[in-house]
Formats: C-alpha cells, sequence, structure tokens
C-alpha cells in the first residue's frame, strides 16, 4: 500500500502499522509537524508529561507492563537531553522502547541552531541504534526498523531523529514487512544449538547440588518463557533464585522458591551459589 | 549453575573469583556478547529463552531424564538455611518500621492478580523486593541496572495507562518521590490512579547506609531538613494525600489508598535510621553477607575494608 504523504503524517502512519497505541511525549518547536498529525486523529492517544524524562520512564513502564515496545515523542535540544537519562536506562535494563526526538532542519543541522544538539552523538551509547533521517523517503523504512530492533533479540531503546524539514517534505509511505526477521544484518539467533542444548540437559540431569539462577532475560521472552521455566522447575526439582529484574518469572510462593539473589538477597540462594559444585 | 537470561552483573555475584567457583555452568542468553563477558561459562548457549526452555522441557520429557537421588540431600541442606529467617527485623508498637509497613501491604494486596508495582531507588526499593511477593512476570517495574531516582511515579503512570482498571503502586522514598514529582500532574490531567507509598525516612536512607559502613557515619548531606508536606503536596496537584505515623493506622489508611479513585501520595512516615539487610558489604563474598541479627553498630561500621570501599 503505497501513498504519497508528508514525513509528519508517515510518522502517525507507521505507529499505527506498527500497534501503537500510547505515546507519552512533550512537544516543541522542532516537533510541531507531528503534534499536528497526532491532534488529528483519536486512534493513538498522546499522553503529555510534565518532563521528558517522565516520558521515557512512562514509556518503559508501559513496555516492562506489556511486553510490547514504549513509544516517546520529544522536541529537539533539551528536549532530547532530557530523555538521556530514560534511553540509558531502558538501554541497562534491556527494555523496548522507541523515542521519535525532533530536529532543527536539515540545512541548519550543525550550525548551532536554536536547540539544536547532536542527538544522534548523544544518544549513540545509550541506544541499541538510532537514526537521524535525511530525506523523507527513508523514515518509513527507519521507523519500522525502529521497532523491529527495539524489539527483537535483546530488547533496548532506540533513537529516531527527524529534522523539521523531512517532517514537512513529502514522499512515498511503505507499510511494514510482512516479516521484519529477514532484515538485511540483523537477525538475532532464536533457536538455540540443538547439540548444546542436549548436553545441557544431560548435565543437569546429573547434578548434584543444582541452582537455577534466571534474569530479566526471562521476562523479556514473553509469558511462554516464564510458563516453561515453571515447567522445568517442576519437571527436574531444582531451587531457583533470580535477580531484581527477574522477580516473578517463577512465583514468590512456588515450591522450589529460594528468594532473591544479589546485595540485598535473600540468604539462602547466595549461600548456596559460592558453595554449589 | 544453570544461569538464564541473566548476565553476572556485580550486584549479584558480589567478589568474582568466589561466585560459585566451582560449579559447572550453562548460560542460556540472545545476546552473544553477554556470554562469557564477566564469568567463563562451561556451556553457552545462543538463543531466546523460550525457545530453549520449550527444547529443554522437551528433551528432558523424551529421554526420562531424573534428577540425581543426592537432590533430596541438596533440598534438605537448603530446607535448613531456609529455616534461618534472614529478613528478620525487630517490631515496634510506637513507630512504622518500613519493612512492617510492606508486609500491611503485600497482606492487602495478596491474590489480586491486576496490581504493578513500581519503585524509585534506595532501600525502600530493596525492601519492596524482599517483601512483596511477585507471583507473575510483568508485574513488576525497577530500575535494576541504572538506579535511577525518578523512575518509579512515571513508571507507574506508563503501567496504569497500559492496565486503566489496574492497582498500580510505586513504593518511593522521600528523596527518591521529589525527582519527578511533576508527572502528579500528568496523572491528574489523564484520569490517571497511581499509588505512590512513600516510605519517608527523611534521609536517603540507602546513602545515610553506606555511610555508616563506609565513613564512620558522617551523614554528609543526606538528610533532607526542608522536605514539603506530602499531603498538602498531593492536594495541590488535584489529588489525595494520607499520612501514617502509627503502624496501627496503617491498615485502614492502605485500604483508603487501594479504593480512592484518584491518585494518591501516601506519607508513610518510618523509623528513621532503620538499615537494609541481608546485605553482602562491596568486595566480599557472598557467605560474608551481612545478616540483621548479626548487624551490631560495630559489625556495621567495620564490615568494609580498604579495598572494598573504592568499589559500588
Ligand atoms: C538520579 C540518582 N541520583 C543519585 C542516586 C544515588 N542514590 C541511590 S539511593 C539514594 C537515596 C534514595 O533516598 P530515598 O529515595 O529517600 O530512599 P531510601 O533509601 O531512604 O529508601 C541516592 C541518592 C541515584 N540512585 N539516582
Amino acid at each position: 500500500m503505497q501513498r504519497e504523504m508528508t514525513g509528519a503524517e508517515m510518522v502517525l502512519q507507521a505507529l499505527k502499522d506498527n500497534g501503537v497505541e500510547h505515546v507519552f511525549g512533550y512537544p516543541g518547536g522542532a516537533v510541531l509537524p507531528i503534534y499536528d498529525e497526532l491532534i488529528q486523529q483519536d486512534s493513538i492517544q498522546h499522553i503529555l508529561v510534565r518532563h521528558e524524562q517522565g516520558a521515557g520512564h512512562a514509556a518503559e513502564g508501559y513496555a516492562r507492563s506489556t511486553g510490547k515496545a514504549g513509544v516517546a515523542l520529544v522536541t529537539s535540544g533539551p528536549g532530547a537531553t532530557n530523555m538521556v537519562t530514560a534511553l540509558t536506562d531502558a538501554m541497562l535494563d534491556s527494555i523496548p522502547m522507541v523515542c521519535i526526538t525532533g530536529q532543527v532542519p536539515t540545512n541548519l543541522v550543525g550550525s548551532d541552531a536554536f536547540q539544536e544538539c547532536d542527538t544522534v552523538g548523544i544518544t549513540r551509547p545509550c541506544t541499541k541504534h538510532n537514526w537521524l533521517v535525511k530525506d523523507v523517503n527513508d523514515l518509513p523504512r527507519i521507523l519500522h526498523e525502529a521497532f523491529y530492533v527495539a524489539q527483537s533479540g535483546r530488547p533496548g531503546p532506540v533513537v529516531v531523529d527527524i529534522p523539521k524539514d523531512v517532517q514537512f517534505a513529502t514522499g512515498t509511505y511503505d507499510g511494514p514487512q510482512a516479516n521484519p526477521s529477514n532484515h538485511k544484518s540483523y537477525r538475532p539467533q532464536l533457536k538455540g544449538d540443538m547439540n548444546a542444548i542436549r548436553a545441557a540437559v544431560e548435565l543437569m540431569s546429573k547434578a548434584k547440588r543444582p541452582v537455577f539462577y534466571t534474569g530479566g532475560g526471562v521476562i523479556n521472552s514473553g509469558a511462554a518463557a516464564s510458563q516453561l521455566l515453571r515447567e522445568l522447575v517442576d519437571l527436574t526439582g531444582f531451587p531457583i533464585t533470580s535477580t531484581l529484574m527477574g522477580l516473578g518469572a517463577y512465583p514468590a510462593s512456588g515450591e522450589q522458591w529460594l528468594g532473591m539473589l544479589g546485595m540485598h538477597g535473600t540468604y539462602e540462594p547466595t549461600w548456596r551459589c559460592t558453595t554449589v559444585i | 549453575m544453570i544461569c538464564i537470561g541473566a548476565r553476572f552483573d556485580d550486584r549479584i555475584t558480589g567478589r568474582l573469583d568466589a561466585f560459585s567457583p566451582n560449579s559447572t555452568k550453562i548460560h542460556v542468553d540472545i545476546d552473544p556478547s553477554s556470554i562469557n563477558k564477566i564469568v567463563h561459562v562451561d556451556l553457552p548457549i545462543v538463543g531466546d529463552v523460550a525457545h530453549v526452555l520449550e527444547d529443554m522441557v522437551r528433551i528432558w520429557r523424551a529421554s526420562s531424564f531424573h534428577s540425581q537421588p543426592e537432590l533430596k540431600g541438596w533440598q534438605t541442606q537448603i530446607a535448613k538455611w531456609r529455616a534461618r529467617d534472614c529478613l528478620s527485623y525487630r517490631h515496634s508498637d510506637d513507630v512504622i518500621m518500613p519493612q512492617y509497613a510492606l508486609q500491611r501491604l503485600n497482606e492487602a494486596i495478596k491474590g489480586r492478580k491486576d496490581v504493578y508495582i513500581s519503585t524509585e531507588v534506595g532501600q525502600h526499593q530493596m525492601w519492596a523486593a524482599q517483601y512483596l511477593g511477585f507471583e507473575s512476570p510483568n508485574h513488576w517495574l525497577t530500575s535494576g541496572g541504572f538506579g535511577t531516582m525518578g523512575y518509579g511515579l512515571p513508571a507507574a503512570i506508563g503501567a496504569q495507562v497500559a492496565h486503566p482498571g489496574a492497582l498500580c503502586i510505586n513504593v518511593a522514598g522521600d528523596a527518591s518521590i521529589l525527582m519527578n514529582i511533576q508527572e502528579m500532574s500528568t496523572a491528574v490531567q489523564h484520569g490517571l490512579a497511581p499509588k505512590t507509598f512513600i516510605l519517608n525516612n527523611s534521609y536517603m536512607g540507602m546513602v545515610r547506609q553506606w555511610q555508616q559502613l563506609l565513613h564512620g557515619n558522617r551523614l554528609s548531606h543526606s538528610y533532607t531538613d526542608s522536605l514539603p508536606d506530602f499531603v498538602k503536596l498531593a492536594e495541590a496537584y488535584g489529588a489525595k494525600g494520607i499520612r501514617v505515623t502509627k503502624p496501627g493506622e496503617l491498615d485502614d489508611a492502605i485500604q483508603e489508598m487501594i479504593e480512592s479513585p484518584e491518585p494518591v501520595l501516601f506519607d508513610c512516615c518510618v523509623a528513621q535510621l532503620t538499615n537494609c539487610f541481608p546485605m553482602i558489604p562491596s568486595g566480599k563474598a557472598h557467605n560474608e553477607m551481612l545478616l540483621p541479627d548479626e548487624a551490631t553498630d560495630e559489625a556495621v561500621a567495620n564490615a568494609i575494608d580498604t579495598a572494598g570501599k573504592s568499589l559500588v
């Protein structure tokens, strides 16, 4: 379904096509074209925060409690720098988040324009990936790619930086790929090596003092992962502990639950970890 | 040790050379760069946790594997370790102990499936992890890797947007909540009703605890002299404020918070100088953990040696 539209319209269309229902954001000069589109539709609800960091953490809470990517929309310069803490937070906890930032028009980039900052430079170390969009015809592909990268493999935050002239420009919109995992270079491995898995299960069957040490990766892998973890714990009868990030994957009331691991973890599992053969 | 979707973070391992040094380690992770990054593992498996677990369950069943008979002895040993109550604390009838406040909160939300707990960062975060029971995934929202004060209130708002009918509670400290307190206004504007349960000790409690452990109890700039009146602050935002100072008032007040249709700032005034245990002091191994019943002032003052002081 190719259609001609402006960059700002593409942003809204791409959000809808990627299943987005809520956006957390804060307006400013460099994102006004996108805000103008937001108000003219009602399938996406915008939650107006009071500080961009709030938008970032709200998107994280949304993501963490649903398993879907959280979406934030902020303006250039201080809007973008106010997001840096939340992006880094999402990076360290592997939370899927798509952050759209406005940027000064392309002809002013690099001129110390009003509310200009090097958003892709500043956020490079605290995002899984980021893009500065220079041509409106690249925008749809980049937006779809942003959702794919944020949510696949080890999840994380991504930034799409869109100069204001690109938001006004008209180009051709294309929907997301039917199968985004056919990406040309990023294809995280989902299936484990069968020989290694067989060897692991055999090792487990021979273990005398085993312990499961689980983390946030179980939660990020989706509800099925937690269900399968419970099954494996029941089958083996092995005790299980978790990091702070992994709490809830195995129920606290479960028979094999040892309590939390770590600096303020409970006594039993931590002690055991040092003595396990 | 079967490590699944975890990354041997320093907050988990403590002193590395003492972290389960002799175990055979299996590590399942979707991120190849996390494998053998911190700890050498014997059997790495790169893949998605759900995919790998599915194969493990299938193979265990198909090959009719059984656990070793020694597992029984291991379980008995564990039961003995369990018998020691490592989360004990001295209860008081006059002042609210922070742990007690969370136990009462836990009692009030137990059995409900629609509860999402977020936290800020500090002692209250660790107590929440210790005293609230999490039964299912995606219901616990906390800033683990970065430790960002100011995370909890917006995170609770985000969860509330996704689950409008659910009970979203932010367990907070009096210092952390002020970092993004402005988001109360967001909640009110959008008709969202997250509850913030502040364990108010007037200190940056976790900082004070470290100063006691590492710096001769010189409490440099970790006390907040002029905290706002949280009840009035809630009202100023158009939300509800509740203050509790006595243990006996807790249950009714928690119920009032839960039943309130508006966002709430719950000012729970707790014992100010409580420390969070168990704790593995930095630079120490897991078996050198400080337990609540052993943590005398002297033990706390001497818990960390010179090398440990430079760690975080
Ligand atoms: C943004 C930020 N600044 C500083 C810190 C360092 N820090 C960690 S815990 C803490 C004190 C938190 O105090 P409070 O919110 O009152 O919680 P309590 O420990 O008393 O429960 C501080 C300052 C941090 N984690 N995040």
